[in-house]
């Protein structure tokens, strides 16, 4: 990796860390999870399953919400808060390709989003085979960290893409809320809303539920536990009975892998040739 | 590095910034790039420097400009008119600028103690707390360490004292000779010894690109200030002097028009004239276009419009019963 490559990430790190950011996202996800395990849900057996799997199950729910906050409010504004500091003239008039600023801008805000995770769940892992004495279902945690991170990538390209967009740091902060409200919104109670509103065809309906990448980690998430589960709505139970759960769980992870990268590549080309200040 | 522009253009939306400019810079040419604000300066160096898009063509060393943006990044050298506002400390900045250059710490650190800066004892500060002098000095530290084979440098003295200043003009004096320079200001000081041709932008268009030395005949005023016993008003009045207090007179002129007046001045008046200054004036007169005739205006009159007690000074001085203009105001 060259010089300028390092530089780009050591410098956003740096910005990250001073930032308190990473931090705050630790917190988030330790919160979640110390909640769900002070609840007592790890003793529920209402479901049919208990431990860690349980907590887990919990957890990503509320992840899913989450995750794409903390990715959009984190992300969106970090190439447009460059531009208006002068940041992006000091370092991109040297020889620092703009491909290695926007790339080591992204890797290092994923990794920042990630890496608590990975953290908090091997944590959990830990207090269960060692504090509970069970055993860890390395399945489900390694499904549920391909999705969360698939997820996640999903909304830094999004939140990469609003911000090399973005004319100013506020606008670049309201765009990244509605589309959060949007996201979350989408999963089912505004579609249901549309369905009955305009009468739209029901294909339609889950057609567009499933464009949304928070609905597709939501239901591989979920119908990786129990695909008959009450909890997965009107949609994902629409889909979790006509597709596998391993077919639920390729949607899951592709799509809002694939959602990312398109949003990543339209930042990088108009970051690439577009102005800079 | 040779610098050749052809119908470059920028808009930014509906306002067009840059309007088809054409020019030509020798490698080793050193090139004021002057104008009003708000004329396209800062924008033809943002382009210059690889941070703006623009229409028509750039070649930079003889490599088309962006798309062979790589062979000429390391040779090229920017400074911003403002440094980052940013909290990122100094050392981080210094160290990412030393990795990105293939310098050291240390060289960074001896060219910012040609400034008076002790990088070591700023180091943990944060960009943003830094004043803009030292910002400035810290920026232009960095830039003269590298060899580049362009500098391009944006009102690189604004916020500098005058020690940094003199610093700045002797270490700029021992850089290379075939490096390339296109310096945007407003100073006489800069203009004069830096630079061997100018650039003029008016409203995104070039208007003059020539020697200084023309450029400056026709922009760079000095202030002729006169004070003479009574009853030399009409001559002072036919050349165009306005009346101050005490017998004072002054007038605005350009270089080229210095030498002629002063020498009919004195053949006219002798020993009529009790004193006489010639100051010059430190910023070049970029607004207006020069005059074409020795008919004084406002225009003329830069300094005075600025003077903190232009109360004492008889801007129209009313006709005297003789219909000569009153000396005292």
């Amino acid at each position: 990796m060259s010089a300028a490559w390092i530089t780009c990430m050591r410098l956003d790190l740096g910005e990250v860390l001073r930032s308190r950011w990473m931090l705050l996202c630790l917190m988030v996800y330790s919160v979640l999870g110390a909640l769900f395990v002070l609840v007592g849900m790890r003793e529920s057996n209402v479901l049919g399953f208990t431990g860690l799997g349980r907590v887990l199950f919990s957890l990503c729910h509320a992840l899913v919400l989450v995750l794409p906050l903390l990715a959009l409010t984190g992300v969106g504004p970090a190439i447009v808060r460059g531009r208006e500091e002068g940041v992006l003239e000091l370092w991109l008039s040297q020889p620092v390709p703009r491909t290695a600023w926007l790339a080591g801008v992204s890797l290092v805000r994923f990794g920042a989003l990630l890496g608590p995770l990975v953290l908090v769940f091997v944590l959990l892992a830990l207090w269960t085979r060692f504090g509970l004495g069970d055993a860890i279902p390395w399945g489900f945690l390694g499904r549920a960290l391909a999705l969360c991170a698939c997820l996640l990538w999903s909304f830094v390209g999004l939140g990469i893409a609003l911000s090399v967009y973005a004319t100013s740091l506020a606008r670049a902060t309201t765009l990244a809320l509605l589309l959060w409200a949007l996201s979350v919104a989408l999963i089912d109670f505004a579609l249901i809303g549309a369905l009955l509103r305009w009468r739209l065809p029901v294909e339609w309906v889950l057609g567009l539920a499933l464009l949304n990448p928070v609905q597709d980690a939501r239901m591989a998430l979920l119908a990786g536990a129990e695909p008959e589960l009450a909890i997965l709505g009107p949609v994902g139970f629409f889909a979790t009975t006509r597709f596998s759960p391993s077919a639920l769980f390729a949607l899951g992870a592709l799509w809002p892998g694939l959602v990312g990268t398109a949003a990543w590549l339209v930042a990088w080309r108009r970051f690439r040739r577009g102005d800079v200040v | 590095m040779r610098i050749e522009a052809d119908q470059l253009s920028k808009c930014y939306r509906r306002l067009e910034a840059l309007c088809d400019i054409t020019f030509k810079v020798d490698s080793g040419c050193r090139v004021a790039l002057v104008g009003a604000n708000g004329s396209g300066k800062s924008t033809l160096n943002r382009v210059l420097a690889g941070l703006l898009s623009f229409r028509g063509s750039l070649r930079l060393g003889g490599f088309e400009q962006p798309t062979e943006w790589a062979q000429v990044s390391r040779g090229r050298v920017y400074v911003p008119q403002t440094a980052p506002q940013s909290n990122v400390p100094v050392r981080e900045v210094v160290q990412a600028f030393a990795r990105v250059r293939g310098l050291t710490v240390e060289q960074l650190c001896c060219m910012a103690r040609n400034f008076d800066l002790e990088l070591s004892a700023i180091e943990a500060a944060p960009l943003r707390t830094l004043s803009g002098g030292m910002r400035q000095k810290l920026l232009l530290s960095l830039a003269l360490a590298v060899p580049a084979k362009l500098y391009i440098l944006d009102e690189p003295t604004a916020s500098l004292d005058v020690y940094a200043r003199e610093r700045f003009f002797e270490l700029f004096s021992e850089l290379s000779r075939d490096a390339t320079l296109v310096l945007c200001s407003h100073r006489l000081e800069e203009v004069r010894p830096l630079v061997d041709s100018v650039l003029h932008l008016s409203e995104g268009r070039l208007v003059y690109q020539g020697g200084v030395r023309g450029f400056l005949d026709a922009r760079a005023r000095s202030v002729i200030e006169v004070n003479v016993a009574p009853g030399s008003e009409s001559v002072l009045r036919a050349r165009g002097f306005r009346a101050g207090a005490g017998d004072w007179w002054m007038r605005s002129v350009t270089r080229g028009e210095k030498p002629s007046l002063l020498e009919e001045l004195l053949r006219e008046l002798g020993a009529r004239v009790r004193d006489l200054n010639v100051r010059e004036l430190e910023g070049l007169d970029c607004e207006n276009e020069p005059p074409d005739d020795n008919r004084s205006s406002e225009n003329e009159f830069p300094e005075w419009r600025e003077r903190p007690h232009e109360s004492e000074w008889q801007r129209e001085p009313a006709p005297g019963p003789e219909g000569e203009p009153r000396g005292d105001a």
